[in-house]
């Protein structure tokens, strides 16, 4: 479980203090245990169940294991609610939740690239054209599958290639 | 009174012969800028500066002649509904919060939104089917706004959006379509998962909005008496809770397709959902003549007899009339019903021309009415 006092790191302790009279139990991390031992509330009754050993392994075990992001460090939205909105709030989002982000495109898109209008190519004419012709021809052999027109599909995936040959040889742009 | 009011769209005058299937075109693209949070996420602040960025460079588009800027901050006035009901803007721009607005072309058939859930969202309306035209224009003012301003990209990914929807092309076309045929031969569920199987979406049209959330200074009623949209499509319900028969066929992909596969296979899906939609009439009048013949007849005397007809009831009226049209099985010698009829039944555009209380419920039903009483009164 995530530790009680900063909610990002593994809790390894479970640390008790009594304050008034009353005995309150909260489940933290190394650090936050080391800042709240130099500062305690009330009294502390010994730390309950400090197990030096199996916090310091597992404590190098975090360290090897990703840290699971839940929040968006830059503009702070939450990776729940990119979940359930399919929405995301920055530029950094796309960084920070990578992996979750490409989980929520193969349900909700059809591709995982975008084979579209390129920004950087926008004044190239003939390279809008060449493009733009791959596409249809791309079009047309999806097309050509789907009724089952192999030969019409074969001729197209011929001449897609060669076009994307040309297309490859001009690459030039900002980027 | 605002320009955008008793200015006609440009795309209302255009030529769509007979009663038409594909009743209009709408294409939007969305653009974000570098630097700046989503709108979900900006500040009031930043909201104000991008707003200011797009306005400055909206002014250089030499392309097209567009209007003032209309702020939709704070409370908007009920000629804001117009726009939503053209579908000129989308519902999330009409009741949203904060900064945001949008610029408006003066013949209305191009919007810039500002703020409405992603940075910028060009939209643009032809009447009938005309995805490949929605595109070349979408397309060319894009162009001419990239090299005012840096849009937020990915090499891989493309234009980045908020709404992962959007992301890629950021591009969405919906068509409004009037399929009686289809609705009544119960052909259209077989359209409907084939659509889907080919990345497409089809659905009901449903009145009012997408969410409760509403401006205050507009009221409910008078908002569910109309057709709105979302930056990606109009709102929609399912099949068999449309009214008037009017469907919508749209791209759901926005990642995977590109652009020119986007409208190639849209167009070439509309063309062949309207052959079907034909043959389906024809079927119709071969196997139940009788049934139509009542129904346009019936639709027929009471276009020309109420005095009162609610929005629900004379979208119906208007999909009778515009079956029987297609079928040569009118009386009159009205051959098709105007296009703007469709959209000046609605309610945003009867209040604006009510002279006192705008809200009265009674006075918009007899406007209503007297619209289809004015085509027949010949």
């Amino acid at each position: 479980m995530l530790c009680q006092k900063c909610h990002k790191k593994l809790a390894t302790v479970r640390y008790g203090e009594v304050i008034d009279g009353h005995v309150t139990e909260v489940h933290l991390c190394p650090d936050c245990l080391l800042e709240v031992q130099k500062n305690p509330k009330g009294f502390n009754f010994a730390s309950v169940e400090l197990q030096v050993k199996e916090q310091r392994e597992d404590t190098e075990e975090l360290a090897k294991k990703p840290k699971i992001k839940t929040l968006c460090s830059v503009c702070g939205t939450q990776i729940n609610y990119i979940h359930e909105k399919n929405r995301v709030g920055c530029f950094t989002c796309y960084k920070t939740f990578g992996p979750d982000i490409e989980s929520i495109l193969e349900v909700i898109q059809v591709g995982s690239s975008h084979i579209g209008k390129k920004l950087n190519y926008a004044n190239d004419e003939e390279r809008i054209q060449a493009q733009i012709l791959l596409d249809t021809k791309k079009a047309l052999i999806r097309q050509a599958i789907k009724s089952e027109d192999y030969e019409s599909a074969a001729k197209l995936r011929d001449e897609i290639l060669d076009l994307e040959k040309i297309l490859s040889s001009w690459k030039i742009g900002k980027n | 009174m605002k320009t955008w009011v008793t200015n006609k769209p440009v795309w209302w005058r255009e030529e769509i012969s007979g009663a038409p299937v594909s009743i209009l075109t709408v294409g939007t693209l969305c653009r974000n800028i570098a630097g700046f949070f989503f709108p979900m996420r900006m500040s009031e602040e930043e909201k104000k500066r991008l707003e200011d960025l797009i306005k400055e460079n909206s002014l250089q588009l030499d392309d097209i002649s567009i209007d003032d800027y209309i702020s939709f901050a704070g409370s908007s006035p009920k000629e804001n509904l117009f726009l939503s009901e053209r579908f000129l803007v989308s519902y999330d721009l009409l009741s949203g919060i904060g900064h945001r607005g949008a610029f408006i072309s003066k013949d209305q058939r191009f919007s810039i939104m500002v703020n409405a859930g992603e940075h910028i969202a060009f939209r643009v309306v032809f009447a009938g089917l005309q995805v490949e035209k929605s595109w070349e224009f979408l397309n060319k003012i894009d162009d001419r706004m990239s090299t005012f301003v840096d849009y937020m990209t990915d090499s891989r990914l493309g234009f980045l959006s908020s709404d992962l929807n959007l992301i890629g092309t950021g591009l969405k076309f919906f068509i409004i379509l009037h399929l009686p045929g289809l609705a009544r031969t119960g052909s259209i569920n077989l359209w409907e998962e084939k659509l889907k199987s080919l990345g497409f979406y089809l659905k009901g049209i449903k009145t009012g909005p997408p969410t409760d959330a509403r401006p205050l200074a507009i009221p409910k009623n008078l908002i569910e008496q109309g057709f709105h949209s979302t930056l990606s499509s109009p709102v929609a319900v399912s099949l068999i809770e449309t009214v008037g028969s009017l469907f919508a066929i749209g791209n759901k992909y926005t990642l995977g397709f590109s652009e020119v596969e986007i409208v190639f296979s849209l167009s070439h899906m509309v063309n062949e959902i309207t052959k079907a939609e034909m043959d389906a009439r024809q079927r119709l009048l071969t196997s139940s003549k009788l049934t139509l013949e009542d129904m346009v007849g019936r639709a027929e005397g009471v276009a020309k007899g109420a005095r009162f007809l609610e929005f629900p009831e004379a979208i119906e009226l208007w999909s009778a009339l515009q079956l029987g049209y297609s079928l040569n099985l009118t009386s009159g010698s009205v051959l098709s019903l105007p296009l703007p009829l469709l959209f000046e039944l609605q309610g945003g555009h009867i209040v604006v021309n009510l002279s006192s209380n705008g809200n009265n419920t009674v006075k918009m039903s007899l406007t209503r009415a007297n619209k289809f009483k004015e085509i027949f009164k010949n």
